[in-house]
């Protein structure tokens, strides 16, 4: 058997030995078949370009005039509208502290009535403020800690055609109210056929401390989440395992568990995140629902639902829920958009794949007669 | 758009359409995909920068463009294997596809690589063919994979072995 065995060398000359395919098409034939879909493609392009449009402009703006002030203009803009709300709200925390106000002079409703319904184009943007609908090839998901080392943050990072290093090398998250990218020594690579990523850490590496570990460990956990992996390798370059602090040697690490977590809002430096929430144990996906809405408000997290809202679980298929929606009193698009989110992205966690909203009749221009697919990862940052 | 699609057709188009067929090991499939490439090249030449080859760039599209369809294809599957409650993991579906008939007249050994393709990872098959059928080298490799040198060296290595354990098992049984 022994001269019989194959060397690399033998292996290689084998592959580079594989013949040439031939093909059914010829040069025509694709100059034709690319003409056809380049045009189809344009045929479609209004279905995408009006929000796709609105979301750069308001990327723009936001690099641009920065986030306090489009809160302002956003604000002013909806007060514009609405003849209830009072007039010179400019900051997201006096709006949220006069919706209550705003409460008692409006009607109390069945439906869920929003306080700006005019304009369409803006409220059709506002859904993916918080959600990446596709993570396609170019974006990569990176969570950091927030600044108290409390939460994580999972980012989806517009990579803008530079390359995968590149973009995490001139990523700062302290720019945007976060802590610094924990991660930024170690590479992350993720094999979808196996299911599994590979997290190699620098050779010398050791991890100082429970709390740090904890969060190198979340860290890591969500920054491969929207992956569907099932297991997480961590080793050093060198092929062995990491020090982990109180945790000892570490060769894997579990990956987040399902119908165990669910998103609230996260807000730091005036920008709001979609944080997940530890629920502490497996629920079901109404309890978690109510866990959303009943979440214990700290200074930086809060509840996702806000009170006014009732959800009402009114069916579920296997990978479909119906939720009826009511509300007492009247909720703002922004408000409304970002529990709409924080929904869609917990129901990932509970292996749904759409999500049927009843009775939101405020964002007129968002299509709600169908089910809405639920986001692939969450929090774009461009 | 002519001058510009036949100047790529005609300088890469050869090579372009065997990297996507042979990862994806479906003649329709990859011409399909062939397509996708060129209209992505087409909208994106703007960008390009001149930092890579154009080859390199030309081939970093076209990973990307194979591994969306796998990552699609991976959902469906997974949706598949949900609808049926069957266990998905521990075993690799046999590929059905039949052999290209190119391959058909070629050695038992040969047909073997071919097949032993899919046992490798994504990662693997990507490395195995870019190095070893696109004869590029390890730089330009990691610039189209975006990984480092090291890393496809690792992933290289990883994946000879894969395919030489399936041989060696051949020739062992063979006697």
């Amino acid at each position: 058997m022994g001269n019989d065995q194959k060397s690399e060398k033998e292996i290689q000359k084998m592959i580079s030995d594989l013949p040439r395919v031939n093909e059914s098409l010829n040069k025509g034939d694709y100059r034709k078949m690319i003409n056809k879909k380049m045009k189809n493609n344009k045929k479609q392009r209004p279905q995408w370009l009006i929000p796709g449009l609105a979301t750069i402009l308001a990327i723009v703006i936001i690099a641009i005039v920065g986030p306090m002030t489009i809160d302002t203009i956003n604000n002013e803009a909806i007060e514009s509208n609405d003849q209830a709300v009072e007039e010179n709200n400019t900051t997201e925390e006096s709006n949220a502290a006069e919706s209550a106000n705003e409460d008692d002079t409006n009607k109390s409703d069945d439906s869920i009535e929003t306080t700006e319904q005019n304009e369409p184009v803006e409220d059709a943007m506002l859904l993916d403020r918080l959600i990446v609908s596709d993570l396609d090839e170019s974006r990569i998901v990176r969570a950091v800690p927030d600044q108290n080392a409390q939460y994580t943050i999972p980012l989806t990072i517009g990579l803008k055609g530079k390359s995968k290093e590149e973009s995490l090398s001139g990523f700062s998250p302290e720019d945007i109210g976060l802590s610094q990218d924990i991660l930024k020594n170690v590479t992350i690579s993720v094999e979808e056929e196996s299911e599994v990523a590979t997290v190699i850490f620098p050779n010398d590496t050791e991890i100082v401390g429970s709390a740090m570990s904890n969060s190198i460990m979340e860290s890591l956990r969500w920054s491969v989440e929207p992956y569907q992996v099932e297991e997480i390798q961590v080793e050093t370059e060198g092929g062995e395992p990491v020090s982990f602090g109180n945790y000892g040697e570490v060769s894997t690490i579990d990956p987040i568990e399902e119908n165990r977590y669910v998103y609230q809002l996260y807000m730091s430096n005036d920008r709001e995140y979609l944080v997940p929430i530890d629920l502490g144990e497996k629920l079901s996906f109404e309890e978690a629902l109510e866990e959303m809405k009943n979440f214990e408000e700290s200074e930086s997290v809060q509840p996702a639902i806000p009170q006014e809202m009732d959800i009402e679980v009114k069916e579920i298929e296997s990978e479909i829920v119906v939720l009826q929606m009511s509300v007492n009193g009247s909720i703002k698009d922004r408000k409304l958009t970002s529990s709409l989110e924080a929904i869609l992205a917990s129901a990932k966690q509970f292996g749904y794949e759409s999500i049927q909203f009843e009775n939101v009749n405020g964002l007129e221009d968002l299509n709600f007669s169908e089910p809405v697919p639920v986001p692939e990862s969450v929090n774009p940052i461009e | 758009m002519k001058p510009f699609f036949d100047d790529f057709y005609d300088k890469y188009h050869q090579d372009l359409f065997q990297y996507v067929f042979y990862m994806v090991k479906d003649r329709q499939v990859a011409e399909d995909l062939v397509q996708d490439i060129y209209i992505k090249v087409i909208r994106s030449y703007e960008s390009f920068d001149g930092r890579s080859n154009e080859k390199t760039w030309l081939f970093s599209i076209a990973k990307h463009v194979t591994i969306d369809y796998f990552r699609k294809q991976g959902r469906k599957r997974k949706r598949f294997f949900e609808f049926f409650n069957w266990e998905e993991k521990g075993e690799k579906l046999p590929s059905s596809a039949p052999l290209p008939e190119e391959l058909v007249e070629k050695s038992e050994q040969l047909q073997q690589v071919y097949r032993g393709l899919d046992q490798c990872s994504i990662d693997q098959k990507n490395v195995i063919i870019l190095r070893f059928m696109q004869s590029m080298s390890i730089q330009e490799t990691a610039e189209i994979l975006d990984f480092t040198e090291s890393k496809v060296k690792t992933i290289q290595h990883r994946g000879l072995k894969v395919l030489k354990k399936i041989l060696n098992r051949e020739v062992d049984l063979s006697g």
